[in-house]
């Protein structure tokens, strides 16, 4: 299983919600693998404590170490582990698709039970890839329209990124490129109306279509409520994706805004370590009771 | 924006079709509040247009879905004809094979009248005009008045204090004129005038015909 964790604006708590559902759920008994793909502004391993591991992806990216299971550094925490981005050149953010591939089977092939990427801010094609190919990806918002516009930015973005996949997968030439452009003449202006106008054109394709685009399984986590219209806000803007992308979307909880995670970061420990009593401990553990619950349905069903 | 109106009520209020009537009254809520011009959730999304015209098609639905005899009507002319599609939160569901058998779920075509409907913040209700004169001509606004407006319009007693925050031991009170049991005149008042809001009625006069027959009965 891969897990993202994307979200589209920097400091919206990305890498705080990966390394805590990652500590919680090696206490849960899961085997998991932490990878910090926020590539140039890496600072997953500060999260979990004050790491500092010898090898980092730039190892992996570089061929210095061309086995991924070899960058793993082992953490406080017997389960977890981590695949560093840290001691990275610095020119690393501009990763082409052509590192890209085999990153992802490396991973793909990791063992361990779940690895949780953290993604980077913006809607670099490499993060909106990653999100698209993962099992579940998480989408962070915090309750300010900064965030909540960075966040449907991005996944607009990796919307569209996936429209682009499926045309040429199913080579319809410049089909939805076409309909992308010229909102006007067809009177499309969301991706629901997208995807109704392409299951109306080409029925003969739409079924593939529309598993292809079930296939993606957002997941909100409404970060830093304050209040109950905050945590109001979560359901409303699970309700907005719905009825503008059409996609399977869920809300996985909220985290309310906690002064234990800024004292525990300048600790430099991992909150659910530093203050395991705090509120927002708990919700992380409610967070993760959910994704597995979900998880055990599934598989059941 | 063709497309929102190509889904159903359910769809709308994103709840099944064998939604109880309090979780449609839930989503309704949530609704309202999510596509309401001040929504934070809207921002960069939907234009402030798109939002208003979500929000009709919000309070469309629930003034059908909201009242058990109009939603009733709608499921059986809509649902049976057209599978329902079950789960909103499930993605896409393409829609049936051929487009003949599948009715268009456009308002206008819907048999259900809803152009005989009032509405109060608590739902709607089938407006009977005769009523609706009886109101206008009722010089007195006592408490079994107001009982029976309320009941007119479809209100429950503890929805009633939902949206008004008074407590229903007192609306209890006040419908059953049982002024001891109520505060002081100034605070009845102020109930008389909630209640009045969100029964849609004239609040000066209702307030004013109530507060007289309450302190006449109580002897100041």
């Amino acid at each position: 299983m891969i897990w993202t964790v994307g979200g589209g604006k920097g400091g919206v708590g990305k890498s705080l919600i990966s390394s805590s559902l990652g500590i919680s759920l090696s206490r849960l008994g899961y085997r998991v693998i932490l990878v910090d793909l926020d590539l140039g502004a890496a600072n997953l391993h500060t999260c979990l404590g004050t790491l500092n591991p010898q090898l980092s992806l730039s190892d992996f990216l570089s061929g210095r170490q061309p086995d991924l299971s070899r960058i793993c550094t082992a953490t406080e925490f017997p389960k977890l582990s981590l695949i560093s981005g840290c001691h990275d050149a610095l020119d690393i953010s501009s990763l082409s698709s052509e590192h890209l591939a085999p990153l992802m089977e490396s991973i793909k092939k990791l063992s361990s039970d779940i690895v949780i990427i953290d993604l980077g801010a913006g809607t670099h094609f490499t993060t909106l890839d990653f999100f698209l190919d993962a099992d579940r990806s998480m989408v962070t918002f915090t309750p300010e329209p900064t965030s909540l516009e960075n966040g449907y930015r991005f996944i607009k973005a990796a919307f569209f990124r996936k429209m682009k996949h499926l045309e040429k997968k199913f080579d319809l030439g410049t089909f939805i490129s076409e309909v992308m452009d010229e909102k006007n003449r067809y009177q499309i202006r969301t991706p629901y109306d997208l995807i109704q106008y392409i299951i109306s054109q080409k029925p003969e394709i739409a079924s593939q279509i529309v598993e292809e685009l079930n296939h993606i399984r957002l997941e909100i986590i409404m970060n830093q409520t304050r209040s109950l219209n905050d945590i109001e806000l979560g359901n409303s803007v699970l309700s907005v994706c719905r009825k503008y992308f059409g996609l399977s979307v869920h809300l996985l909880g909220h985290l309310d805004y906690d002064n234990a995670v800024w004292q525990a970061v300048r600790k430099r420990k991992p909150v659910l370590l530093e203050f395991p009593h705090s509120v927002i401990s708990g919700q992380f553990l409610r967070i993760c009771k959910n994704l597995i619950d979900h998880k055990s349905k599934r598989a059941v069903v | 924006m063709k497309s929102f109106g190509e889904r159903n009520y359910y769809n709308i209020l994103e709840i099944a079709p064998t939604a109880q009537p309090h979780e449609i009254r839930r989503a309704y809520e949530k609704a309202r509040a999510t596509y309401s011009a001040t929504s934070d959730a809207l921002y960069s999304i939907f234009t402030a247009e798109e939002a208003g015209e979500l929000l009709k098609l919000v309070e469309e639905a629930y003034a059908v879905l909201g009242n058990a005899q109009l939603r009733k009507a709608y499921d059986t002319q809509v649902l049976t004809h057209a599978e329902p599609e079950q789960a909103t939160n499930r993605g896409f569901h393409h829609p049936p094979i051929s487009s003949s058998a599948a009715p268009s779920l456009e308002p206008e075509e819907m048999a259900v009248d809803v152009s005989h409907l009032g509405h109060t913040p608590m739902g709607s209700y089938q407006i009977d005009p005769d009523f609706e004169s009886a109101i206008a001509q009722q010089d007195v606004f006592d408490g079994s008045f107001l009982r029976k407006v309320r009941e007119y319009k479809e209100v429950t007693l503890s929805h009633l204090s939902q949206v008004t925050r008074i407590n229903i031991f007192y609306l209890k009170a006040i419908e059953e004129n049982d002024f001891t049991s109520l505060p002081a005149p100034v605070f009845v008042r102020g109930f008389i005038v909630q209640i009045a809001k969100a029964l849609k009625l004239e609040q000066e006069r209702v307030a004013k015909s109530y507060m007289k027959y309450f302190k006449d009965s109580l002897g100041k």
